[in-house]
């Protein structure tokens, strides 16, 4: 195949098993860290709210 | 159907692991800002995640595999273009940084500020029609890809005694509305803090089964030899199309002329669809043969006459689409990473603008593979046809890929289980997060700024709630029976133009454009909306494509920034068109930043 786009297609696809493979690892040990600080921040609240009172009085 | 237990057991852990999770959340959920966009406390990974696994459903592999099967390689260009359109927003932050820093929870909700109640109202009202029409498909198309991976074809029903009455029901609908209860389950209660969760576990599972397969399929399709296959292909494809359809349609198209003259159009529309049923009979007839020349007999649609399946150019875009298809692509694909509103929903919910931006430069990369790699599989699927002698009964451009995928993973113990769960996480991230977003949308730009009085914090949560509900029910009623002519792609970027022109015209005016003002905000919302709602009904009542799909979506974009701009310099040049203003009501103090 000498068809330079069939090689822009073939690059684009090998790109994206290799991007999605480090995605796969990267945010999924990153993405955990942001749940528990999300997680750690709302149960905060929440322990704020019980203190002063029920949510939306 | 062709489960062993290992697959069960992978299905069955992760559909109960998600389940949990987005239950465990609703107990973080004290208000509106909360459900609909996470107390805007998320961070830039968890974003990228959500995004990515939102943006993936079933139907996404479903219609970019079904592009990949007709248009090869080259079926992906959307995907760059989208990708390209988010990495430049992304660097310049344009209309998501001010977006952002408007601290709204809606894109209406910025018009207000700008134009007024009215068109607010009127862009929410678009926004919904577009969206929840634009999410029809979503069910259907999950659910041929469920059945088909499993070997069964998407009408195989089973009959349902009770209390004596008997009925047949079909697979599809059960499982399908099965599904869209345990997530209708989680967002009612959870809202945007069950999706983040869920998506997130969605993200994982859904990425490991798109890699895994990804893998599988370049190793059974040989590397160049699949090139090579593909360019063969295509010119075989063309030369039938050429030498035999081409002259044939002329000739259809001289006695079909004739008729109409000499008789009525009605004997002529006869006429045409007897020509077309007995061209697919005997396509039909001369399947097995017609592979050699690289021709597919499409039977999919019920009712509908056979047609050849050829493979258009798989590499070039604009020989393969057209120029004014690619056209429109790429400024749809702006118009989805500034407009969209579950992808911008992502903006919203970042904690500032720079977070928002480094959201999309870290998800961009990933429209390509979202397209590259499902439209692999569709270009693979027609292949593995082609030599299997052609396409079994039932199957057609949509569902040959999940058929081709099951003959590939069965052998392997345990890999049809992973890639069906990770369809599920597609299907269910891509549902939790659009029925939560058009719910936000009813609820703060429809319903709110009608309201005299603003409701409690309780009650305008159960508002939120129920609307999601209301809209996962009309979901499977609308989902489920109805059959879009054409692509399920141009279906969704057709249905998306009916507030992405409008809106997308109307955001960059409100932004960018001082001399913007109500009148010509109305008449973008107005013009951009008529195409697209035109093409539909037109196409719906002849059952066909009549109008491309191009020609409608670049009028859109075209009509609505025209009546950005002429409507703007009318209303000025008569002294109107300035905002008038909203009542204490509809503003929305609490989600302010």
């Amino acid at each position: 195949m000498n068809d330079p786009l069939a090689w822009f297609w073939t690059a684009m696809i090998a790109t994206s098993i290799g991007w999605y493979s480090f995605l796969l690892f990267y945010l999924g040990i990153k993405g955990g860290f942001d749940i528990l600080r999300m997680i750690r921040v709302f149960s905060g609240q929440k322990n704020q709210d019980g203190r002063d009172g029920p949510p939306g009085s | 159907m062709t489960l062993t237990p290992i697959d069960w057991i992978i299905i069955a852990v992760y559909m109960l692991g998600c389940t949990v999770a987005g239950l465990w959340m609703q107990r973080y959920v004290r208000n509106v800002a909360d459900f609909a966009v996470a107390g805007r406390e998320m961070e830039v990974s968890l974003g990228v995640a959500s995004l990515a696994a939102t943006e993936v459903g079933i139907v996404t592999v479903m219609y970019t595999a079904q592009m990949g099967f007709e248009h090869g390689l080259a079926g992906a260009v959307p995907g760059i273009l989208t990708a390209t359109a988010m990495l430049v927003v992304g660097i310049t932050g344009f209309v998501i940084v001010p977006l952002r820093n408007a601290g709204v929870m809606t894109i209406p909700e910025l018009f207000e500020n700008r134009f007024g109640k009215r068109v607010r109202w009127l862009a929410g009202m678009v926004i919904i029609i577009g969206g929840v029409l634009n999410m029809g498909v979503f069910l259907r198309a999950g659910g041929d890809f469920l059945l088909n991976i499993t070997g069964m074809d998407s009408d195989q029903t089973f009959t349902l005694s009770f209390l004596g009455m008997t009925r047949e029901v079909g697979y599809l609908e059960i499982i399908m509305t099965g599904l869209l209860a345990i997530v209708l389950v989680y967002t009612v209660l959870g809202g945007m803090l069950s999706v983040l969760i869920t998506d997130y576990l969605q993200f994982l599972v859904m990425g490991l089964g798109i890699v895994v397969t990804s893998v599988l399929v370049v190793w059974n399709i040989g590397g160049l030899d699949f090139l090579g296959g593909l360019d063969k292909v295509h010119r075989d494809g063309a030369a039938y199309r050429d030498k035999q359809e081409k002259p044939l349609e002329e000739k259809w198209n001289k006695e079909v002329a004739a008729v109409r003259q000499s008789q009525d159009p009605k004997a002529a529309e006869e006429l045409s669809q007897r020509q077309r049923r007995e061209y697919g009979q005997s396509l039909q007839a001369r399947a097995t043969e017609l592979t050699g020349q690289g021709v597919l007999v499409d039977v999919g649609k019920k009712g509908e006459p056979a047609k050849a399946a050829t493979m258009k150019q798989p590499f070039d875009p604009v020989q393969s689409h057209g120029l004014a298809w690619v056209v429109w692509q790429a400024i749809t694909g702006l118009a989805v990473v500034t407009t969209w509103q579950t992808t911008i929903a992502r903006v919203l919910a970042a904690r500032d603008a720079q977070t928002a931006k480094r959201v999309y430069r870290g998800a961009w990369f990933y429209w390509v593979g979202r397209w590259c790699l499902p439209g692999l599989w569709g270009a693979a699927a027609f292949l593995y046809f082609l030599n299997q002698g052609g396409l079994p009964e039932g199957l057609s451009s949509l569902t040959a890929m999940p058929r081709y995928l099951g003959h590939l993973l069965r052998p392997i113990t345990g890999f049809l289980g992973l890639m069906i769960a990770a369809m599920l996480a597609a299907e269910m991230s891509t549902d939790s997060g659009y029925l939560l977003t058009w719910a936000t949308v009813i609820y703060n730009d429809l319903i709110n700024p009608c309201l005299r009085r603003p409701m409690s914090e309780r009650a305008r949560l159960l508002t939120v709630r129920l609307l999601v509900l209301a809209i996962g029910v009309f979901l499977v009623f609308w989902g489920l029976w109805y059959n879009p002519p054409g692509s399920v792609w141009d279906y969704l970027v057709v249905t998306g133009n009916i507030y992405l022109a409008s809106l997308f015209a109307l955001l960059v005016g409100a932004l960018y454009w001082p001399g913007a003002n109500r009148w010509g905000a109305m008449a973008a919302i107005i013009l951009g909306a008529a195409g697209p709602i035109a093409f539909l009904v037109i196409n719906g009542v002849a059952g066909r494509e009549l109008v491309p799909a191009a020609v409608s979506g670049l009028a859109a974009f075209g009509f609505a920034f025209a009546g950005l701009i002429i409507g703007s310099l009318v209303g000025r040049a008569y002294g109107r068109g300035n905002a008038d203003p909203a009542p204490a009501a509809a503003k929305t103090e609490e989600t302010r930043p």
